[in-house]
């Protein structure tokens, strides 16, 4: 409880910073909110007008605390470009980041557990040789042209769908899914490689234990032995580069969304941060920072509950 | 009949070019309920001839030559599901770091119970009061409070007392037990020491004893072979061997030993131990 609680008060306090770091480097770099809705045939007091209705004009610091006064009675504040609450525009773009950022990782858990286990026991052979190979390639290409060929292959030779053709959760629930499957893909595949490639260390280095030695003098079978004292073990190290691909999936599907076309919480921040709409890239940011809190915090748990060495203070 | 016998086992390591001989021309016999010590400093090749007995050798390692018969049957000849058939059943093994022995993510009631999940019908029930049972008699404190706990809860001293609980729990015929007490105190040692003896005479369980440590030898075992490079040095009745040593090596073995060396000078100057 009282670790539940330590919790709640690094996610505060993260929040704080944060959002604080981002409002900072919008009055650090150039542009200006008022000047880019009003495009470049505005005159300097329509500008300086907007400026103060917008509260622009006020000091960094206090336009700061009125936005964290604001935020904290649950108001996000309005959009400048398009005069919507920002709560509003975000309910509909997380659930498409939340189905892409899951489906994302159940592909890397379904590829790199399994291949990793299987690398690890043929470590030499040359299926393991052939896979490593494999593996080091995919690791070393980027999310967004694994996109592309995704596209050009999938989409435009063997028309498994139609790339551009983006279906809205709410006109379609499976058509949804079935858009993001590859866009999902794109994303993890780089991933599934370095998933891959760490849990085969993992267990490799596991194999070497003196535990191990124990369990194959007491008659247990090289899968009784992967399976029941191994794997449990190996998972451990594991566990964090999981919970840091996570933060790292929705940071990517930023890229991913351009190449897919898909209307996310991405395409948002992109358009947000070039037409100097704070309040939207606030929320975004302070979106995007609690999840990887909360998912630091579910690791963690997750750690206690595997390694009974560790205990949660 | 012999309980094991090992006729002329050659063991090399095969990473080295030429590959290195560990293990050269060793022949041993051993009988229902005894206690043989295999004595020898670090690298004499005892703990690898133990290990090859369970067919237990690292992927580097190989018998070249040489037979290995466990109740007259040739292991050599087994397959590995008939092996995993006699590990833990008719031979079990305890090593020498309790520490990192134990699977640490596994609780201690789970792994001493393995041995029984994998060679016996026995009923989840049977085989928790088997445990517990064996726990007692290994004279771990308060069985079913530690049955669920985990080795990093436990002491060294606990932890190879759980080792051997594991090991036993399946009455095998056969304790290999490589150095077991070389990395504990040495109040806690005598007590594992006792503890083994106790078992032994019990259950009539045979054991191969091997460490670098005389003293600990001439208290267990009924015989002992001394080792050195890989060769069998000396072989034969505990007391023969530590009274009347043949061989010079042996007898710059037993010099070594401390204890002995200050208790002879005692001697030599006419004081009183």
């Amino acid at each position: 409880m009282k670790y539940v609680i330590k919790k709640i008060g690094t996610l505060i306090i993260t929040l704080l910073i944060v959002s604080f770091l981002s409002f900072l480097a919008f009055s650090i770099i150039p542009g200006d909110a008022a000047r880019s809705k009003l495009g470049t045939e505005a005159t300097e007091e329509q500008v300086r007008a907007l400026q103060k209705e917008l509260g622009l004009d006020k000091p960094v610091l206090v336009q700061y605390g009125i936005w964290l006064k604001n935020f904290v009675t649950g108001d996000m504040g309005e959009s400048y470009s398009y005069s919507m609450p920002v709560s509003e525009m975000l309910k509909n773009k997380i659930p498409i980041t939340i189905a892409l950022t899951i489906m994302a990782f159940v592909i890397i858990l379904l590829v790199s557990v399994p291949v990793g286990i299987f690398t690890a026991q043929h470590v030499g052979k040359k299926l393991d040789h052939i896979i490593m190979i494999l593996n080091q390639v995919i690791m070393s290409v980027p999310g967004f042209f694994i996109g592309i060929l995704i596209t050009y292959i999938f989409g435009l030779i063997l028309r498994w769908f139609t790339p551009g053709a983006y279906v809205s959760i709410s006109e379609n629930f499976w058509g949804f899914l079935r858009y993001l499957i590859a866009p999902a893909i794109a994303i993890a595949l780089p991933r599934c490689a370095m998933g891959v490639k760490m849990l085969r260390n993992s267990v490799i280095s596991q194999m070497e234990m003196d535990y191990v030695r124990t369990a194959s003098a007491r008659g247990n079978g090289k899968q009784r032995i992967m399976y029941r004292h191994v794997l449990k073990n190996a998972i451990i190290p594991v566990i964090t580069f999981w919970g840091m691909t996570i933060a790292d999936i929705v940071a990517n599907s930023i890229i991913i969304e351009q190449v897919f076309t898909i209307p996310g919480m991405g395409s948002l921040l992109v358009t947000s941060i070039s037409n100097r709409d704070y309040p939207v890239v606030q929320g975004i940011i302070v979106l995007v920072a609690a999840l990887v809190v909360v998912i630091n915090f579910v690791v963690d748990l997750l750690y206690g509950k595997i390694d009974p060495r560790i205990s949660l203070r | 009949m012999h309980l094991l016998e090992v006729k002329n086992l050659n063991i090399e390591f095969y990473d080295t070019e030429p590959a290195t001989k560990v293990v050269k021309n060793v022949s041993f016999s051993m009988e229902e309920g005894e206690v043989l010590g295999i004595v020898g400093e670090s690298g004499s090749g005892k703990t690898q001839t133990a290990l090859s007995i369970l067919r237990l050798l690292k992927d580097h390692a190989g018998i070249s030559s040489g037979e290995i018969c466990f109740k007259e049957k040739n292991i050599a000849d087994c397959t590995e599901e008939e092996m995993n058939q006699i590990r833990g059943r008719e031979i079990s093994m305890i090593f020498q770091e309790p520490m990192t022995s134990l699977n640490p993510v596994l609780t201690v009631g789970s792994q001493i119970e393995e041995a029984l999940k994998l060679h016996t019908k026995d009923d989840r029930k049977t085989r928790k009061e088997k445990v517990i049972a064996m726990m007692r008699e290994v004279e771990l404190p308060n069985p079913e409070e530690l049955y669920g706990k985990y080795p990093h809860q436990l002491s060294g001293g606990m932890r190879q007392r759980v080792m051997i609980a594991a090991a036993l729990v399946t009455e095998p015929k056969l304790l290999i037990a490589d150095e077991p007490t070389t990395a504990l105190d040495v109040t806690i040692q005598a007590q594992i020491l006792k503890l083994l003896k106790k078992m032994n005479e019990k259950h009539r369980t045979a054991i191969l004893f091997i460490s670098h440590d005389l003293g600990v030898i001439r208290y267990l075992c009924d015989r002992v072979i001394v080792m050195n490079e890989g060769e069998t040095v000396e072989t034969g009745a505990i007391t023969d061997v530590f009274e009347h040593p043949q061989e010079d090596y042996t007898k710059k073995l037993l010099e070594a030993i401390p204890n002995r060396r200050t208790s002879l000078r005692r001697r030599r100057d006419g004081k009183k131990e």
